[in-house]
Formats: C-alpha cells, structure tokens, sequence
C-alpha cells in the first residue's frame, strides 16, 4: 500500500536527477535534438515568441521560478506540434478540439513516467500544462509543467542572433554540467528517459571503465567514492555494465591482506569483516583493540551482535561521506536560466 | 572470597536484564534498561522507565546545574569533604583552588567525584541544598522516574533514574554548548592555582574510536552495574544510546550505535528532512 505521504516527500538526490532530466528534456537544447523542444524551432524569417515554463513539483516547499526567454518558432507549425516526443514516449489519446490539444504519455525505459497534458494555442499565443507522476527507487514524484508562449514579432536576424547566442551559452553550460557529471559518475544524466547528456554515454563509461580498474585497490576504491560517493559509483558501474560488487570486493580483499583494517569496516566488507573479527575482536575488551583496528571491529560488532530489526546493513559506509553538492542540480540550476521553456 | 561476594552482587544487579528478554526485545540481555534514539525518536528499548541505579550519570544532571552558575573561569575551592570524596578521584586536596571548566572537566570525563562535589559545594554551599536543586530541575524537565539523594551517584536508597529520563536529561545537558564541547573531548586537564596539572582521560572509550562519537558520560558502581551514554553523530543523523546495567556496554553500545545508523539510512527520509 502506497504511503499518503510519499507524494510529498521532499526530494532526493534521484528525483532532482528526473527533475532536472525532464527540464533538459523539454529544453530543445538536450543533445542537439530538437523533436524534444515544445512547438517546432524555426529557422528562416519566422516568428519571435516570449516564452515561459514554470515547474511546480508537489511536495517542494519552495515554489521554483519562472524561466522566461525569447525562441523562434516555426510559422507553420501544426497544433499537434506542441506535444513533447521524446525516445521510449508513446503519445496517446491525442484529442484536438477546437484550438484546444489533449493528450497522455507514457514513457519507458529508464525513467518510466506517465504524463497527461493540455495546450490551448492561437496564431499569437499558447498556454498549457503538463502533468507527470514518475517513481523512481521507491519515491514518487508528481510535478507539473506549466508553459505558455506570446508571439511578439517575427524572428529578425538579429533575434536570431539573439536566440543563437542563447543557445549557444545553454549548450556550452550543458557540455559543462555533462563534464561533471562524468566526473561525479552520475548516471542519471547520460542514461534513461530523456537523458541530458545522452550523446556523451561512450565518454561516461570509458571513464566508470578506468575507475573500474583503479577500485579494485583500496586506495583507487576510497579516491572514487570519495568523489562521487558510493551510490553514484554503483548506478554508474550498473549503467555501464561493469561489476561493482566484484570490484568492490577485489579491493576488500586487497585492504584484508594488507590489514587495512579501516577499508575493511567502511561497511562494504562484510565476509572479511566476519573473517577479521573473531581473530582481532572477538572477546578483547574494547578499549584494548589497538585503533587502527577499531573500525573494522566496529562493523565486527555491528555484524556479530546488531539486532536483526536494524535496517539491512548497506554496502557502503553512505553516512560517512560529506555532503556533496548536487551536480545536476547547480547545473540544471545555472542552464534553467538559459532555458527556452 | 570477597572477590566471590562481588561477582555475585555484580550478577544480581544484572538480574533485570535477564527479564528483558521479551519476544519484542531485539537486545535482549545487553543491559537491565537500554533505550536507543535515532534523532529524537526512540527506536529501541526496554525497560525504559525502570527506576534504576544511574551511578555518575548522576553527574549530567550536577553538570547541567554548574554551567548555569558558574562561569568558566570561576575558581572554586575544593572543600575538606569533598577532598575526601570516595571512589574514583581526581586525587584534589582541601584548599586547592581550580577553575570550575576545569573541574567541570575533571568530573565528566574522568568522572571524578572530588571535582564533583567540589562544584557542587561551590554552586549551592552545601551537597544537600544542591541535591534539592537537582531533583527540582529533575521535576522541570518531567524526569517522573529520577529521584536524587547525592550531587554525583553514589548507590543510596531514592538515588534512581530511568532510561528514558536519562536520554531526556543527556538531552539538556547537551544543549549547553560548554557541555556538549567537554563531553567530546577525548582527554582534558586541570591545573590548581598553584600550578599543578592533574591530567585525565575521558572514560567514555567510543570518543575516538566510533565515528562521529561525541560524549557523553559513562557511570559505574556496584548495583548500577556498568551504564553509558552515548552520542554519535554523522550526516545530520544523530544517535544516542542509554545502558543502564549492561555487563558488555562498549561492544554493544558499538553495535547499537552501528545499527541504528544502518537503520537510519535505510530508512525514507522524514519530510522536510533534507533541502530540495
């Protein structure tokens, strides 16, 4: 039974990944591929649009801001224009009344979503609104889009230019954030529905691939998840289809034979704990256990005596790493405005 | 033969513990009474509002009292009686003249009892017009099942507390922040006036050891058993254990402490927990 409350979670680091995925998404500038970008971009003397996307996702405390830009829209553009495609959507239920266009979407795939949504539009002016419920590791997210768009002029050279600066500057920040996100392993942004930075998937997982190589010591091991953090650095190895558990365990066995014994209780060695533990913890006093000891004999003790209510012991020590910035969030944040929609 | 009568005293005093052992306890036999907070929510316990012994947990509440008092560089005297305080001792003579921080010190990390009741002689004249302080705070707090006979735990007939009462107490204490910053050290010192230097370790053996350890008083005697409180703290996450009674109270504060982390970060994460 779904939880009332999970609608209204604040959100973690995965749903600000799908956020900030779907804001690229509906951006235009995702990739270089325009079928994502609301109405059909022009190009030639077409017409200059003030538009305006506004994101309220249910359960943020905070309301998110408007993002207001100028584009060039295609002249001719055709109601049914307005529906975002994307790669793993299936647009159904398509009905035009009037000037009116309601639709539904299914998304597959790595992101699964479904989303109904609504656009009223004239030769001057479109306003509609997006509906998108999504789950993803458990938590639902529920957000809707808000757009509307007013011509105001016809797309001189100049708003061209304009417009092609702008352009430029949110590809150029997007090739930045997808640079980070390669160096923080984060998947979300290169794989899946929608993908920001889907064209740089070979680059992301050359490097998950280098890593691959250095975690297996325990020094490689530490300088990654230091980086990226230990979840990050499964879904990428996921992602990229390489074996983070045997990776991981390369490095354990390493850290054991080396008696790196603070390796050995980060929490994502558990068989060399258990092999450890009774020869250097078990029945010693505490305070007696030389220290560099100590923390595998801590996760000894956790293993050996932890009550079988306690949460399923994770395979990374999640809590000890510092918080990190967001990388998807402070670049989605910085290209957001940029953004046509 | 009086190592024998110890034993068994020691065993006897341990008895509650044994009848922790319900279906529904998931450590049975760690300790007489244990309570287990995950941030302010009490995850595990057992026999939380027993009135037992609190041996030197006796002494948060003494501490509490000082730091409103006392400023940190006031100086007390140490007294003749509490020169001649029993058990665990900073080893202070009569006339000595030390800063209250430092004694403060001295009495929650070393557990001193001279340094305890010469604070406690410096704050209200005498140990009884303090004690009557200690319970009233006590009564202030809601602490229903703490009763105190002595400003630093000794065994005597009406000196108990509860689990559940010490974590609320643990609680004030902490929320000083000259409390919480000597709780966490892992040594300190104290020097008389005239110069000479008495320096000590904190009991508490998980500062330094368990990550993110904090403090916060250890307690000791015959009928009490062995008790702790612990504080650990990581990623926003903040962990405090209470034992009272518990014969192997290191490695199971250890593994309660570990445990409840995992718990903590399996769990979903409470609303308005964490910034969009």
């Amino acid at each position: 039974m779904r939880n009332p409350l999970s609608l209204h979670r604040p959100f973690s680091r995965g749903i600000l990944a799908l956020v900030a995925v779907h804001a690229f998404a509906c951006s235009g500038i995702a990739g270089g591929q325009p079928a994502r970008q609301l109405f059909i971009a022009g190009t030639g003397p077409d017409e200059l649009w003030d538009v305006t996307m506004r994101m309220e996702i249910v359960g943020m405390p905070m309301a998110m801001p408007a993002q207001t830009s100028q584009v060039c829209l295609k002249k001719d553009r055709k109601p049914d224009d307005a529906i975002p495609r994307q790669d793993d959507c299936r647009v159904s239920d398509v009905k035009a009344t009037g000037n009116k266009v309601a639709y539904k979407m299914i998304c597959t795939g790595r992101n699964p979503m479904t989303g109904e949504g609504e656009i009223t539009s004239s030769p001057t002016a479109y306003e509609g609104r997006m509906r998108i419920r999504s789950t993803k590791k458990g938590e639902e997210m529920d957000m809707v889009q808000n757009f509307k768009g007013q011509k105001v002029g016809v797309c001189t050279d100049q708003s061209q230019r304009v417009v092609a600066a702008q352009k430029a500057e949110g590809e150029a920040m997007l090739a930045r954030t997808c640079s980070d996100g390669i160096e923080k392993l984060y998947a979300p942004m290169f794989f899946g529905q929608g993908a920001a930075c889907a064209t740089q998937q070979k680059a992301f997982c050359d490097r998950v691939g280098g890593h691959a190589r250095d975690m297996r010591e325990p020094a490689g091991w530490r300088n990654v998840v230091a980086n990226a953090g230990a979840e990050s650095a499964r879904a990428a190895f996921d992602a990229c289809r390489q074996d983070f558990a045997a990776t991981t365990k390369a490095a354990c066995s390493k850290a054991a034979a080396t008696r790196d014994w603070a390796f050995v209780g980060n929490g994502s060695c558990d068989e060399e704990t258990l092999a450890a533990g009774p020869v250097h913890c078990k029945g010693r006093d505490y305070y007696t256990v030389d220290r560099s000891v100590v923390p595998m004999c801590n996760r000894y003790a956790r293993l050996a005596r932890g009550t079988s209510t306690a949460g399923a012991a994770p395979a990374q020590s999640a809590a000890s790493e510092p918080a990190k910035q967001d990388p998807v969030k402070s670049g989605v944040d910085a290209v957001r405005k940029l953004l046509p929609f | 033969m009086i190592r024998g009568a110890l034993l068994v005293a020691a065993a006897l005093a341990t008895l509650p513990a044994a009848s922790a052992r319900a279906a529904d306890d998931p450590w049975p036999g760690v300790a007489a009474a244990y309570v287990v907070r995950i941030d302010d929510a009490t995850r595990w316990a057992a026999h939380a509002s027993a009135r037992l012994r609190p041996a030197s947990l006796t002494k948060l509440m003494t501490a509490v009292l000082v730091v409103e008092a006392l400023a940190p560089g006031d100086v007390v005297v140490v007294s003749r009686r509490a020169a001649a305080a029993e058990g665990v001792r900073l080893g202070l003579r009569a006339g000595m003249k030390v800063q209250a921080e430092q004694l403060l010190a001295a009495a929650l990390l070393r557990s001193a009892n001279d340094a305890c009741l010469a604070l406690a002689e410096r704050v209200a004249g005498r140990e009884a017009p303090f004690v009557a302080a200690m319970n009233a705070r006590a009564a202030a707090l809601g602490l229903a099942d703490t009763h105190f006979t002595n400003a630093c735990g000794f065994d005597a007939p009406g000196h108990h507390a509860s689990a559940q009462d010490l974590a609320v107490l643990a609680d004030a204490a902490l929320a000083l922040p000259r409390l919480a910053a000597i709780v966490a050290r892992e040594s300190g010192e104290a020097t008389t006036t005239s110069g000479r230097t008495f320096r000590f370790d904190n009991t508490n053996v998980l500062v330094g050891r368990v990550e993110g350890a904090r403090g916060v008083k250890t307690g000791w005697t015959l009928a009490a058993g062995r008790c702790l409180i612990a504080l650990a703290e990581r990623g926003g996450t903040r962990v405090m254990v209470v034992l009272l009674g518990a014969p192997d109270r290191w490695w199971d504060a250890v593994a309660m402490i570990e445990s409840a982390f995992d718990e903590a970060r399996a769990r979903p994460a409470p609303r308005g927990s964490r910034p969009p």
